[in-house]
């Protein structure tokens, strides 16, 4: 089995032919999973691409360490790359002056970091307690305060809203303290 | 922060206070540094921990770190990566379906017992028959009709014609404009077009050869129609050698034929 920095030693040293692997390997589920959700062929060899030169550029800057293996992070990245394209083109059909705010590059680096950021309240949303995550989960995806007094069994919306006040300040505390937030934080 | 400042933070992202109450927000964020990065946090909150949403800055970020991303992203060593990644990504999709093609053989022979159910037959049917529609793409042929007053007289309205799908007038109006010698490539695309519409396959054939062997700058445009005709013949095993062809030597569409190639597995 190939160690996770296999395929980032590859990216930083351009070795086609293990990339070429790379894309054997990782290519067609990438590409699955973008044609479910609203996106082409082309969509797929685009992100594909970007999230390799993320990576790449990411390593290297920082030679961070893949908690994962390696083709599950890539999948991550290229999924989180999509949504944010998604959500990019909502916002390019409303207002011009995005589109011409954004140029590649930039958006490639507020990629990086918004993906850096999403694996930091990630990993700290795994830490909190079950009961916590599964309301946090709710309310991060908006679910109505009246169906989660429902799901969990409490008296009224005001005890779900403090259960969900605490439980937030709770994962505040584990991401404020987590020395990668400095470096995320926007001011 | 209090549960007070939590809730209407809510309400603020979630677009929901009157517009006293945002006013008054807006007023404290200008004001309260502390405030304005309660705000900020809570915000990255919803947007990254939200299964669908996700972050999209519609302002220019002050991240030190993005900035230092940038200059990365624009560095010699990413300009060379990304020409090393189109280049592997080209080898990549022409050798996956050169793969493909070869596992032909052996997926046609399980065909060839498939066939003699009918159910089959029926299958393959609709489905060429919505590709065909798919990759014809007649919504994103540029049109035959110049902004200018230089077009023959017949264009627009061969180009009418053919638009409301009115085959048969539009091409004998587009054969009018082709003997007044007008060369253009796309004509040749919209006479082939109507003539494979109306079933005339060995015309369009023709159209599409001779478009071929011209020295017009669309030329190998023909391939790809040619392609199409074979796929509305229901012919997948030529129509899956032209593809190949137009893949291997990387012609007009050859990205559109390695997808098509694939969905007629």
């Amino acid at each position: 089995m190939k160690d996770n920095s296999y395929y980032l030693e590859a990216l930083i040293n351009q070795d086609s032919k293990k990339i070429k692997k790379l894309y054997e390997e990782c290519f067609p589920k990438v590409e699955k999973f973008l044609l479910k959700n609203k996106g082409t062929f082309h969509d797929a060899e685009d992100i594909f691409q970007k999230a390799l030169l993320q990576i790449t550029i990411r390593y290297q800057k920082e030679k961070f360490i893949i908690k994962s293996n390696f083709e599950a992070y890539l999948f991550t990245v290229c999924r989180n790359m999509w949504r944010r394209e998604l959500n990019a083109n909502k916002n390019w059909v409303t207002n011009n002056d995005v589109v011409a705010l954004n140029e590649e590059e930039f958006n490639l680096a507020e990629a990086l970091v918004e993906q850096k950021r999403w694996e930091l309240f990630a990993e700290a949303l795994e830490l909190i307690s079950e009961n916590c995550k599964k309301i946090l989960k709710m309310f991060f995806n908006r679910i109505p305060y009246t169906k989660m007094v429902e799901e969990m069994g409490y008296n009224s919306e005001t005890v779900a809203r403090q259960r969900v006040f605490k439980c937030k300040a709770k994962l505040t505390t584990l991401i404020k303290k987590d020395k990668r937030y400095k470096s995320l934080k926007e001011i | 922060m209090s549960l007070e400042d939590d809730i209407l933070i809510e309400k603020f992202l979630n677009k929901t206070l009157s517009e006293k109450e945002e006013e008054a927000i807006l007023e404290r964020i200008k004001n309260e540094n502390d405030f304005k990065e309660k705000v900020i946090f809570e915000k990255q909150l919803l947007e990254t921990l939200h299964n669908e949403k996700w972050n999209y800055n519609e302002e220019e970020s002050s991240i030190d770190e993005v900035n230092e991303y940038v200059k990365l992203f624009k560095g010699e060593k990413a300009l060379n990566l990304k020409k090393v990644l189109k280049n592997v990504n080209e080898e990549y999709q022409a050798t996956r379906y050169k793969k493909t093609n070869k596992n032909y053989i052996y997926v046609a022979a399980v065909i060839v017992v498939l066939i003699i159910g009918t159910i089959f037959i029926n299958l393959n049917k609709v489905t060429t028959d919505e590709l065909y529609v798919e990759y014809l793409q007649l919504k994103t042929l540029p049109s035959l009709v110049s902004r200018g007053n230089n077009d023959p007289n017949n264009l627009i309205k061969a180009q009418q014609e053919f638009e409301v799908k009115n085959y048969k007038s539009a091409l004998r109006l587009f054969k009018e404009v082709e003997e007044t010698k007008y060369q253009r490539g796309i004509l040749q695309v919209y006479i082939g077009i109507s003539q494979l519409e109306l079933e005339k396959y060995s015309e369009a054939e023709k159209t599409f050869d001779t478009m071929i062997t011209s020295d017009l700058i669309d030329a190998s445009k023909g391939y790809w129609y040619k392609a199409l005709i074979s796929l509305k013949k229901k012919d997948i095993k030529r129509a899956r050698e032209r593809l190949q062809y137009i893949i291997d030597k990387e012609l007009y569409h050859h990205k559109e034929a390695i997808q098509l190639l694939r969905k007629l597995d």
